[in-house]
């Protein structure tokens, strides 16, 4: 099939990351020329057949993309706002559409990661190294046959992670990694794979990284620009995670996973003229334990999922002048999902999930004590699925329980949340065209509901509704150019009861409220094509637009109706080019974002500027016996653009990184 | 205030601002010996600007040209006053403002905005002037005083985050608000001997004070802001002769600034469900008779919606009121005659949250 040979847009199939390049996979520099066999047993069908607007990006592509974690990695899709406040330490978090962060859901091998706190994910605590495919989809996963909670959002950030690969009579892979760049950035990183026996396999990854964080920027002050490092935006973190694999001789599948996270960080705070002081520390730590059983019986399967995790962060700020602040909080989250997909004809399928999360908060503030929230979520799904046509549609229902332990508790409730969608091809194969509706909800967070003074306990969910109509293109030729492909979408998705944090009077008192509207439209573009010049050498160029009117319609006579919300740019961009020879690869990467706005009125002060950034990788690997020593290196915005994503928190200037792999 | 980086961070994160640090009110207890002017030629307002925005700004309005320059310190100087300006004071013919975010005093010559001197102080708040020193509180828990002419610091250990402060009868008065232990304030006054700035007393009063005005020789106005939550704010005089601190009941403010010796102009802060501002009028109180009086300043004359700072011009009674309107937007300023008459409105900045004038002979 057209679409098959690309690693691009196939969801599951497991390309091994450059640093996860073992014998038996020849040449990890292949990116598209994957032979078709190792495509099978794909569940989710490939982004140009999918009903629902998905991007993806595989190990190997990853490693061609001047990305050093996951936030570099997601800022290549289409379509996505990361909140980046610079350098490693800074916490990241994406956004779908405009919708904001508190609707994408961030799913680590098929579970959904979880923070009651904020209702946010904060993408850094994850390692890039160990993923072999980063997804993004709006909507949701054109899979019905998940968990409950992964219908629950308006869009999904997959981390799939890396499955062992063994060669016959070989049962240990090995993979040692360097990275070592600008500002004080290091980081090793080891990599064990274990075949014990056929039925169990092992693998463990740990990883550490130090940074200084000390780059050098500029900052403008009316007529002058004053040039200083970063201060205090130095990191030190560690994420380890060992995988068990275990097939039944039943036919179904048991993985166990445990993660482990641990960070030091300084929290380097925006830049100021006069003075540059931050002390201020934030310490965390992510633990999680996750099983996955995986059954089938015929035409029917079973799908387990559980895990249990452990969120801790301190905040700390010793300034001598100051009262010493130390601030903890503590989340204990338990998830279980049970789900069952039955096969009723060739092309139908019908699946029901149910989701139960327990999320348990404490601190050393809250007004509510330590609160607690039971989530309930159930799905009934159908999909079929032809040559010419996927549809699938579903019904979420949620029911929410909120306790604490002082004071009044927020509302419970209980949402019903449908979701359709179509894909179909016109007659011409190569043409599909896709429509998709969601509605989804967010709850309200702990912080929204019982912080301090601000939280506000009688918030109800905020509703997000989403209008997607497509269509795709790809096809493979011979000749010259091999593969050509292009998507465009265009959207409409309207959030209502918007929860907004307001003051009140004065800048002591604040209240969260459900006081907003936002309309959202929006277009995206992406294309990609490859190129062979000679045998050996070839030549993959990818891109996407992104257009975006995200106004407010909360009040008609406010100073800031009809006006873009805040760090939403109208247009973005971004391009990659990759030149392959039998010898080494050459990326080239850039993004390009027009201006935003830092507040919510649209005026010229206002204004976050526009700015570009570009990049350049040359990699180039050799083997020796069974072994593979992979070399890396990489310039990062290579013109030392000065810019910000986030209002007073500048970006890194030029910077290069040098990496070494050795895979055994 | 405290424990709120990780929540102003999922703030941020959505695309909003908060704000960790408090608006100061307008001290304009200064000036007040100047008798030489007879109105106004130009109306500063300082404009605190949004948390983590580095964006406070100085509008001028020139009263005869009617012109305004959005940041007539930046526009002059060719330099930002940066994040979160606090509060100003004109004294002789200098023009101090406080900025709290940068650690920074910023001295400018009232007439021209010409910057004259910066100083670095930790988190300077709010401003009085006596005999030739400058008295500002830091945040920190310390006041300090600075001679006007040298610019030399001394420095003196209050209570816990001082905010408004008050020179009277050879006395100065600090206001300790304890701001940065919510949700447990402060509830007292320090008074120094303004000769040897040692401590002479430490009173109790409402909690969470803020603002003080001079009222009249004897006389100080403090406003103290409540805990937000069960523990009201409320006003209270103190006689500077005998520091005796007197309950003015039934009077709770907004903001408010001294008209005359005997009579406040004030405004409630009023707030619907969604804790939008409901326009309010402007009010007078009279001290004498302890009672609200009505004011010539009505709704007919202005409407304004998130009022944010309120000032009386030494000179002619004249007011200003800036109004921030709404959540991250610019606000307007109003300027209405003595006798309630509206003579001009213009544009300020984010969070107008102090007021100067400046004389005319």
């Amino acid at each position: 099939m057209f679409g098959r040979k690309r690693s691009f847009f196939v969801a599951v199939v497991c390309l091994l990351p450059l640093f996860d390049a073992f014998p038996g996979e020849d040449d990890t520099l292949r990116v598209h020329r994957l032979p078709v066999v190792e495509v099978i047993e794909t569940s989710t069908p490939s982004s140009f057949i999918s009903s629902f607007p998905v991007q993806s990006l595989s190990g190997n592509e990853l490693s061609q993309i001047n990305a050093s974690q996951l936030s570099d990695a997601v800022k290549r899709f289409s379509g996505v706002t990361v909140k980046d406040y610079g350098g490693i330490g800074g916490m990241k978090t994406v956004s779908i559409r405009s919708l904001g962060a508190n609707h994408t859901a961030v799913s680590y091998d098929g579970v959904t990661l979880n923070d009651c706190q904020t209702g946010q994910i904060d993408i850094s605590r994850y390692t890039l190294t160990n993923v072999k495919l980063l997804s993004l989809t709006i909507g949701q996963n054109e899979t019905i046959f998940q968990p409950a909670a992964l219908f629950a959002s308006a869009g999904v950030l997959s981390i799939v992670t890396c499955d062992p690969y063994f060669t016959p009579g070989k049962p240990v892979n090995l993979q040692a990694a360097l990275k070592t760049g600008s500002f004080g950035y290091v980081m090793p990183s080891l990599r064990i794979e274990q075949k014990v026996s056929d039925r169990l396999s092992l693998t463990a990854h740990a990883e550490w990284q130090k940074a200084e964080g000390d780059y050098p920027y500029a900052l403008r002050n009316g007529d002058s620009t004053v040039h200083r490092n970063r201060r205090n935006s130095d990191v030190d973190q560690i994420n380890t995670e060992l995988n068990i694999y275990y097939n039944l001789s039943s036919g179904g599948s048991l993985k166990a996973k445990g993660y482990g996270f641990w960070s030091d960080r300084g929290l380097p705070g925006t830049v100021k003229y006069y003075t540059d002081n931050y002390i201020q520390r934030l310490d965390d730590r992510t633990l999680f334990a996750q099983v996955r059983y995986e059954q089938p019986f015929g035409p029917f399967a079973l799908l387990v999922n559980s895990k249990y995790s452990y969120l801790y962060t301190r905040y700390t700020n010793d300034d001598p002048a100051q009262i010493s602040e130390d601030d903890r909080y503590t989340q204990r989250i338990s998830y279980l999902s049970v789900a069952g997909k039955m096969d009723l004809s060739s092309c139908l399928q019908a699946s029901v999930a149910t989701d139960y999360t327990h999320q348990y908060l404490y601190t050393n503030y809250m007004t509510s004590g330590a609160p607690q929230r039971n989530t309930s979520q159930s799905v009934l799904a159908v999909a079929y699925a032809t040559k010419a046509i996927n549809a699938t549609g579903s019904m979420l229902f949620t029911s929410v329980d909120e306790k604490v332990t002082l004071n009044k508790g927020g509302h419970d409730y209980i949402r019903l949340s449908p979701t359709f969608s179509l894909s179909a091809s016109p007659g011409w194969k190569p043409l599909r065209l896709r429509a998709m509706y969601k509605e989804n909800f967010r709850a309200p967070s702990f912080n929204d509901l019982y912080f301090e003074r601000v939280g506000n306990r009688d918030l109800v969910p905020e509703k997000a509704r989403q209008v997607n109509v497509g269509v795709t293109y790809a096809d493979d030729f011979s000749g010259l150019l091999s593969y050509l492909s292009f998507t465009a979408d265009t959207y409409y998705n309207r959030v209502d009861d918007k929860i907004v944090t307001v003051p009140r009077g004065n800048m002591f008192n604040w209240s969260v409220l459900n006081y907003g509207a936002v309309e959202i439209k929006g277009v995206e573009l992406t294309m990609a094509a490859d190129i062979d010049l000679i045998t050996g050498h070839t030549l993959a160029l990818s891109g996407g637009y992104t257009y975006q009117k995200a106004i407010d319609i909360t009040e008609k006579t406010s100073r800031t109706y009809g006006d873009q919300l805040p760090y939403t740019p109208r247009h973005s961009c971004n391009g990659h080019a990759s030149y392959t020879s039998p010898w080494f690869v050459v990326s080239y990467n850039m993004f390009a974002s027009g201006k935003r706005y830092y507040l919510p009125q649209n005026k010229k002060t206002n204004e976050v500027e526009a700015y570009q950034e570009h990049s350049i990788t040359l990699s180039h690997a050799f083997h020796i016996d069974q072994s593979t020593i992979h070399l890396q290196a990489e310039c990062i915005n290579m013109f030392d653009s000065n810019y910000e994503l986030v209002r007073n928190f500048p970006m890194p200037g030029r910077s290069y990184r040098l990496s070494v792999s050795y895979n055994y | 205030m405290k424990k709120k980086y990780l929540f102003s961070l999922a703030i941020l994160l959505s695309g909003s601002s908060l704000f960790l640090t408090s608006c100061s009110e307008d001290d304009q207890d200064i000036s007040r010996s100047v008798v030489d002017y007879t109105s106004n030629s130009k109306v500063y307002v300082l404009n605190q600007g949004s948390w983590g925005g580095g964006n406070s700004s100085l509008t001028s309005y020139d009263i005869d040209s009617k012109t305004t320059n959005e940041d007539e310190f930046l526009s002059v100087n060719g330099r930002n006053l940066g994040e979160l300006a606090q509060d100003m004071g004109l004294y002789g013919s200098k023009l101090w403002i406080t900025v709290s975010g940068e650690n920074t005093l910023e001295i400018v010559n009232a007439a021209t905005c010409v910057s004259v001197k910066q100083l670095s102080l930790p988190q300077p708040r709010h401003i009085a002037f006596d005999g030739g020193y400058a008295y500002v509180t830091l945040y920190t828990g310390y006041m300090a005083r600075i001679d006007t002419a040298t610019f030399e610091v001394t420095t003196v250990a209050t209570g816990l985050n001082p905010e408004g402060i008050a020179v009277s009868n050879h006395k100065i008065y600090v206001a300790n608000s304890g701001g940065h232990h919510s949700p447990v304030y402060e509830k007292t006054i320090s008074i120094f001997n303004v000769s040897t700035l040692s401590l002479i007393e430490t009173k109790e009063v409402i909690v969470n004070p803020s603002k003080f005005q001079k009222v009249d020789d004897n006389t100080l106005m403090l406003q103290s802001i409540g805990n937000y939550g069960d523990v009201a704010g409320g006003m209270q005089t103190i006689n500077t002769q005998t520091d005796e601190i007197t309950l003015v009941n039934g009077f709770s403010v907004g903001n408010y600034a001294v008209k005359d010796a005997h009579t406040i102009f004030y405004y409630a802060s009023e707030y619907d469900a969604n804790w939008q501002p409901i326009p309010s009028a402007v009010s007078l109180y009279d001290l004498t008779l302890n009672q609200k009086m009505s004011s010539n300043i009505t709704a007919d004359t202005i409407t304004f919606k998130n009022p944010y700072a309120l000032a009386v011009s030494p000179y002619n009674g004249s007011v200003c009121l800036a109004d921030a309107i709404g959540y991250g937007v610019d606000g307007e300023a109003f300027l209405i005659s003595n006798s309630g008459v509206k003579e001009a409105s213009f544009p300020v900045g984010l969070y107008p949250c102090a007021i100067a004038f400046i004389g005319k002979q």
